[in-house]
């Protein structure tokens, strides 16, 4: 199989699971398209690398985060570029249109690190040892995140359904 | 509420979003650009160091060693969708969650098998791609349905699951924290599945092995839970990661090895050839293992099976053994499912099926309906250990006619009787032949006696069963 086959593979593999984690880091459905497009093309350069990896989902989160880290870094994101104006009507999907952005909203009031600990493990579901290597921090750190980042969903009055989660 | 509903919560929610295909095209031209440009930069920089690196590499290192670092990069984890499953979430072709269920699945020889509350449904699969994420079940299942005898004397089918709709969209699996999840091309999930029982070693390497003598030393090799561990002449250890693969399992491929001793110099016949392994094979209790193109390069012989497998247990004879009981209902079937658990002493061997199966109504034993096994599972024993309960579904149709009243089933473990009570009237069956207001429960035939499981996490008390 040649690189490119294999890299495809992946991608059709892969592709939607990558760009919905970075929808849940806090970006928009178009930037997180262009980020995850970013973030595979970075990793097809070294293809065979990726592939060698001991554990290759982490290696892509990690890419992912830095390339999700360094856009925020230098873009101003106030603004929030939209695919078509949403103005449109839609079947009516209340229920389930309320859970998610009661998820989303939930997700946005933590602070960054947790945020970014939450999708990896309970989303991308990544264990601590590897959250620990996508991360480069100690798995005492990504535990600690995670405890206070559970504490302050399971108190959020839009989740009840996760106040037994502690 | 456990932490599963938070990933159960974070998956709608992502699933939410609809998801365009990916710009692969796009994708491979600016790789391949961007990998023109490197390697332009990379000859020009390499063609002003190359001299100097060669020079101090060989003062250094001497000729060098192009191994790479133990344990680096051993090959990455191959989904093996090979076993039992049970269905812990499902979701319909709207993307609605499917009320808990009490399906099983199983995959093996290349054929998946979904046993549900209604219908036996199975199908070829087939398994792709990176780690085995790609998976395609055929696109169309043979459905094995419960038929009943409607009131016009007509036969009537089950109505087929959203389960078999579900598998026809399955295109990608991926799999974390012992949960399997079953996705569409978009990437949505499907189903999510929990292994019932350990993951099936694999059988052609499993055990112990020797290698052909080589220069006077005895050569030992163990393959276990994806580590190859190859000792030679009681002197040096070495470690190496395996993944296997393929339909049969008879694709193999090694990772970098990691050396536990120096003490002897040579001796060790396998190390240097095992990154050419592609394949294996088992004759006459040899494996060979072979490169790319099926030539052999090493061979090893069978010294001992697994010890797991050599060990015989007696056969469980209901003492120490507790069983409770869920009944479940819908779509044109009721079910129960016993949960059977060892409460004290060695493990005892259940046997494939729950052992005769019968029902009665106040105390008087009925006329046993037909009985069938179900064959989704190959013949074999249940090792029921303490803290490892196994389970097993019953299922039989609740159609009207023919009636059987019933308020209990009775089965066996061994010589011991368990009865199961509780049962309640089918709502619908009065004005068809049922008994409005009694105790009953319109059987039909078959009764389908699914087989035992292992590992099974949870248990209800009610309605219980007791034994007689």
């Amino acid at each position: 199989m040649t690189r490119d086959d294999s890299f495809s593979e992946y991608v059709t593999a892969g592709w939607s699971r990558l760009v919905r984690s970075a929808i849940l880091f806090g970006c928009s459905e178009s930037e997180a398209q262009d980020l995850v497009q970013t973030t595979l093309e970075r990793c097809l350069i070294h293809w065979r690398k990726v592939e060698r990896a001991s554990d290759r989902d982490a290696y892509v989160h990690r890419i992912l985060l830095n390339t999700f880290v360094a856009s925020r870094r230098r873009r101003w994101s106030g603004e929030i570029a939209m695919a078509e104006v949403p103005d449109h009507a839609h079947p009516d999907q209340t229920m389930d249109v309320d859970q998610a952005e009661a998820v989303e909203r939930g997700l946005a009031r933590l602070p960054h690190d947790q945020r970014v600990v939450v999708v990896l493990r309970y989303y991308a579901h990544l264990s601590e040892q590897q959250m620990s290597a996508v991360l480069d921090v100690p798995a005492g750190t990504i535990k600690s995140r995670l405890s206070r980042a559970l504490t302050t969903l399971a108190a959020d009055p839009s989740l009840e359904e996760l106040r037994d989660v502690q | 509420m456990s932490e599963e509903n938070l990933s159960d919560l974070l998956e709608r929610a992502a699933d939410g979003h609809a998801i365009g295909p990916p710009p692969l095209d796009q994708m491979l031209a600016r790789g391949r650009s961007a990998r023109q440009r490197r390697a332009g930069f990379m000859a020009l920089a390499a063609s002003v160091v190359v001299g100097s690196l060669i020079a101090g590499t060989t003062m250094l290192f001497g000729h060098g060693d192009t191994r790479q670092n133990p344990g680096d990069t051993p090959p990455s984890k191959q989904i093996v969708l090979e076993g039992e499953w049970k269905v812990t979430a499902l979701f319909d072709v709207q993307g609605r969650s499917v009320p808990e269920t009490i399906f099983g699945i199983r995959f093996g020889n290349s054929r998946v098998t979904a046993t549900t509350r209604c219908n036996y449904i199975s199908g070829p699969y087939r398994q792709s791609g990176p780690d085995g994420r790609n998976l395609e079940i055929a696109d169309r299942l043979t459905v094995l349905a419960q038929r009943g005898q409607a009131p016009d004397g007509n036969l009537v089918a089950c109505v087929v699951e959203p389960l078999y709709y579900s598998l026809l969209k399955v295109r990608h699996v991926s799999e974390s924290s012992g949960n399997l999840y079953l996705r569409d091309e978009n990437g949505k999930t499907i189903a999510t599945l929990r292994r019932v029982g350990a993951e099936p070693v694999a059988p052609i390497l499993n055990g112990l092995w020797e290698a052909t003598p080589h220069g006077g030393y005895k050569v030992r090799v163990r393959f276990d839970a994806g580590t190859m561990t190859e000792t030679w002449s009681n002197c040096n250890t070495v470690h190496v990661a395996y993944r296997q693969g393929g339909p049969n399992g008879n694709d193999l491929t090694f990772g970098d090895p990691n050396l536990t001793g120096i003490a002897c110099s040579s001796g060790e016949p396998l190390l240097g050839r095992l990154d050419r392994v592609r394949h294996v094979s088992e004759e006459n209790g040899n494996l060979h293992l072979q490169d790319v193109n099926g030539t052999t390069i090493a061979t090893l012989k069978r010294v001992s099976t697994a010890p797991e497998a050599r060990r015989q247990y007696e056969p469980c004879d209901g003492g120490s053994i507790r069983v409770y009981a869920k009944l479940g209902a819908a779509l044109g079937s009721k079910g129960v499912r016993l949960t059977v658990t060892r409460t004290a002493g060695e493990p005892c061997l259940l046997p494939t099926y729950p052992q005769t199966v019968e029902f009665s109504y106040r105390d008087a034993l009925l006329s046993l309906p037909t009985r069938l096994d179900s064959s989704t599972r190959p013949a074999g024993s249940v090792v029921l250990a303490k803290g490892s309960p196994a389970t097993a579904v019953l299922l039989w149709g609740n159609w009207c006619a023919p009636v059987v009243h019933n308020d209990s089933i009775e089965f066996r473990v061994g010589t011991r009787r368990f009865h199961v009570r509780g049962f309640v009237t089918s709502p619908n069956c009065g004005e068809n032949g049922g008994a409005p207001g009694g105790e009953s429960l319109n059987i039909r035939n078959p009764i389908i006696i699914g087989f035992y499981a292992r590992g099974v996490e949870r248990t209800s008390t009610s309605p219980g069963a007791v034994a007689k």
